[in-house]
């Protein structure tokens, strides 16, 4: 007897789309079902589950990151723009006094700190991530 | 246990009671309540015994609940126990019946076990002697 094939669509966005941990043993046991007399709509709500799912999972692990790299990036533009008003006041800067009046320790300032909060940041990333692998293994 | 340590600590080893707070802070949101489903998983991956893979947890939770269950939930409810430390997993041959691909089969761990029969005791307590459940009037 031909075995039955699930939909082909359905079992690729699976495959390419599912975000669990034990994906490719859940895309088996939908084949298995199937094999077993489960219908096409049945397949097709359990993988459309399943995608929703990992999609809400990446959303909610992601977000926050999203959020702070955007943030991070604004800044760092505000940072930069505040650089080149300088540079264009300097320029037009006729008295010591002038240039005294520019904020350029306050620029400076936030670009450190933006620095080191960037590379703590990272670093403590690295070492989340490092830990993640040991307790996965 | 823990914060009797912390009460017989010195004042000068301030970096130890440091990480004393946090290590209970972590058993504290270890030791969570498990869900409704949580349980019925943890439960249906005890009676499936040696053969408990997706599609049997699936099955068991389905003929003794009498409501549909998505693989999807199952799996991601097994990946949260797994996590907690509760299950553990182990990769089974693939066959071509599953389009080769292999069974995951899981395993309560003695925390998993530990869990599930103190989840039912509290279940036990609570219930017992209402008589809104034995079918009188409450």
């Amino acid at each position: 007897m031909k075995p039955r094939i699930p939909p082909k669509i359905a079992t690729w966005l699976l495959e390419h789309f599912g975000s669990g941990r034990h994906n490719e043993s859940l895309t088996g046991d939908l084949v298995e079902e199937y094999a077993r007399g489960r219908g096409r709509l049945w397949y097709w709500r359990q993988v459309l589950s399943v995608l929703v799912a990992s999609l809400v999972r990446t959303v909610q692990d992601k977000l926050l990151a999203g959020v702070f790299v955007v943030g991070y990036v604004c800044c760092e533009f505000a940072v930069v723009m505040g650089f080149l008003g300088i540079a264009d006041q300097w320029h037009h800067a006729r008295s010591v006094r002038d240039v005294l009046s520019l904020p350029i320790i306050f620029n400076v300032l936030a670009l450190v700190v933006l620095a080191w909060f960037g590379f703590k940041l990272m670093s403590q990333a690295r070492k989340l991530r490092r830990n993640h692998r040991l307790t996965v293994r | 246990m823990l914060l009797f340590q912390l009460s017989e600590l010195p004042k000068t080893s301030l970096c130890l009671r440091f990480h004393c707070y946090f290590t209970i802070v972590e058993v504290m949101r270890k030791r969570g309540y498990l869900g409704q489903l949580e349980l019925m998983v943890l439960l249906a991956v005890l009676r499936a015994g040696r053969n408990a893979y997706g599609v049997t947890i699936c099955r068991e939770v389905e003929d003794k609940s009498g409501r549909e269950i998505a693989l999807g939930s199952v799996y991601a409810t097994l990946e949260r126990s797994e996590r907690k430390g509760l299950v553990t997993s182990k990769l089974g041959e693939p066959t071509a019946e599953r389009g080769g691909k292999a069974r995951t089969y899981f395993k309560l761990t003695a925390a998993g076990l530990k869990e599930v029969r103190s989840s039912h005791e509290i279940l036990m307590r609570l219930s017992d002697g209402l008589p809104a459940l034995k079918g009188e009037r409450a």
